[in-house]
């Protein structure tokens, strides 16, 4: 009986070790499971406080979509490009970090003579812009948010570098 | 002896192509940038700036209160074949004037100076120097589904010919098909154009038509007396858009009929484009087409490889031609390129001798 229940644990072992080699091959290898991720909020005047979805801020941010639905034009705000706040943004909506985006604002620069969003350099900038203009959209990395903007969506980005 | 340079330099490129680490090497790690010089190299952050006026490398000169926008791009370039045994140019300067001050409205022109200095073993001259008033339109924007555009504009067929600056490709050489006379570079009449939301991406939409005569005297240009044409471009964000063409143009009553299908996969590090036209009518001896397909490589930042295959059947009896095309380029700021270039082909085109090795430096300013 001893050896019985011996030799049956050691088979539960043996399949657990195959479970679980099964659960690691068939995770992406670019993204270990115990990844931590960034949490980007987007964030817009209070006035604004409707969610949006990850395909509206893509939009928003490619000015595709260029105005809010009572037809005010959307002032969006990015982070500057090198920051971390910009780099984890460009990935996680564009699926490109700002080096290459600007190839994009390169062909809407010669085709239209469109610029890209303005910059600004910190969290708290976009925050007091974000507050102080009703049309505007920007987003932070920090959870620090008073009740001067409101949360519009929050995308989950790998803490990774980009 | 040319023959024997150009294999050279084809056999050059050939090593470099199999030697370089594009396969094997992981993505560079993020350097700790400097914010600062990122954003000027990005063209965001200005590096002169006096009262409300700022230049940023890449995006022009911004005039403050007035809206004002000047900017544009050059091209220098240098080339190599059997024909032409060595030729250096400043061939383009093309300079941008945007205007947006008042909202829902915008107006762009852009001035051409081409060819402006040629200069090669037997000669050194402007004789070739044109200037053009390339573009010239407003832009009215009703909402994000319904916009107008009125004046000079880039035709909207296919991907290419919405490209047509040098710093924006990564080839000296445009392909073929573009080059030939499909269509018209630009219209000089109005396009009703806008885009919305399907699914994940945005669907875009151009209907576009002629019915002036261009501006310019250039005596290649063989401008139809009508065009009318639409557009439909789906489009994934950056990462890839599909799109369809379908202009009909009229010259002296007599009509051709253009279709053009393009895609483009822009992954991280790298792009493929494909582009397909095919024109009939009674305007043509018979059915012209052709295609081609380009694949980019970013081997490190900011180096890339470039290979492209073209076809184009020509119309009457002329044989079709294929083109092969290798390259490497060179972008040390996303606004600026530095390219050079292997092209073979198998047969001339109207007894030029498309093959050769080109290179060229270009930025916009």
């Amino acid at each position: 009986m001893p050896t019985r229940g011996h030799g049956a644990s050691r088979s539960d072992r043996t399949i657990g070790r195959l479970l679980l080699a099964a659960v690691l091959c068939a995770l992406p290898a670019s993204r270990p499971l115990w990844a931590a991720e960034v949490e980007i909020r987007v964030i817009a005047h209070p006035r604004r406080a409707a969610a949006l979805t990850a395909v509206d801020v893509r939009a928003i941010y490619l000015k595709q979509k260029l105005y809010w639905a009572d037809g005010q034009t959307l002032v969006a705000i990015n982070r500057e490009s090198g920051s971390q706040a910009r780099e984890h943004f460009s990935t996680a909506v564009f699926g490109q970090g700002s080096r290459r985006m600007a190839d994009y604002w390169n062909r809407r620069y010669f085709d239209a003579g469109e610029f890209p969003p303005a910059t600004l350099a910190s969290d708290d900038a976009v925050r007091r812009f974000v507050a102080s203009n009703p049309n505007a959209i920007g987003y932070v990395l920090t959870r620090d948010l008073d009740e001067s903007v409101a949360v519009v969506l929050v995308i989950a980005a790998p803490s990774e570098a980009p | 002896m040319g023959r024997v340079v150009r294999r050279g330099i084809g056999l050059l490129l050939a090593v470099c192509l199999v030697c370089s680490p594009a396969g094997a090497a992981e993505p560079p790690a993020a350097a700790p940038a400097s914010d600062a010089a990122s954003a000027t190299a990005l063209g965001e952050a200005p590096i002169l700036a006096v009262g409300p006026i700022e230049y940023r490398p890449g995006r022009g000169l911004h005039l403050g209160p007035t809206g004002l926008t000047i900017g544009g791009f050059t091209n220098v370039k240098a080339e190599y074949s059997d024909e032409s045994h060595g030729e250096f140019s400043l061939d383009l300067l093309n300079v941008f004037l945007i205007f947006d001050k008042i909202p829902h409205f915008r107006a762009v022109a852009e001035l051409q100076l081409k060819d402006i200095l040629t200069a090669s073993k037997e000669s050194v001259g402007t004789a070739d120097f044109a200037f053009d008033v390339r573009r010239l339109f407003g832009d009215v924007t009703v909402t994000e589904e319904l916009r107008i555009r009125a004046g000079i504009f880039l035709t909207p067929v296919g991907y290419w010919n919405l490209i047509l600056a040098p710093p924006l490709t990564w080839t000296t050489e445009i392909p073929l098909i573009v080059e030939e006379t499909f269509f018209q570079e630009t219209t000089t009449g109005v396009m009703v154009y806008g885009a919305a939301q399907l699914g994940p991406g945005y669907l875009n939409y151009a209907a576009f038509s002629q019915f002036l005569q261009p501006l310019s005297d250039d005596p290649d240009l063989d401008p139809p007396d009508n065009t009318a044409g639409a557009r439909l471009v789906y489009d994934s964000g950056p990462a890839w858009s599909a799109g369809l063409t379908f202009q009909a143009a009229e010259k002296t009553s007599r009509w051709t009929q253009l279709g053009a299908v393009h895609a483009i996969w822009q992954p991280r590090r790298g792009e493929v484009l494909a582009e397909f036209y095919a024109q009939g009518g009674e305007g043509l001896p018979s059915t012209q087409w052709g295609t081609y397909l380009q694949g980019v490589l970013e081997v490190r930042e900011p180096f890339y490889l470039v290979g492209r295959y073209e076809y184009y059947d020509p119309p009457g009896a002329a044989a079709p031609i294929n083109l092969f095309l290798a390259g490497a380029v060179a972008k040390p700021f996303p606004f600026m390129a530095v390219k050079v270039e292997y092209r073979y082909a198998d047969r001339s085109l109207d007894g030029d001798d498309l093959g050769g090795v080109f290179a060229s430096f270009s930025t916009f300013f």
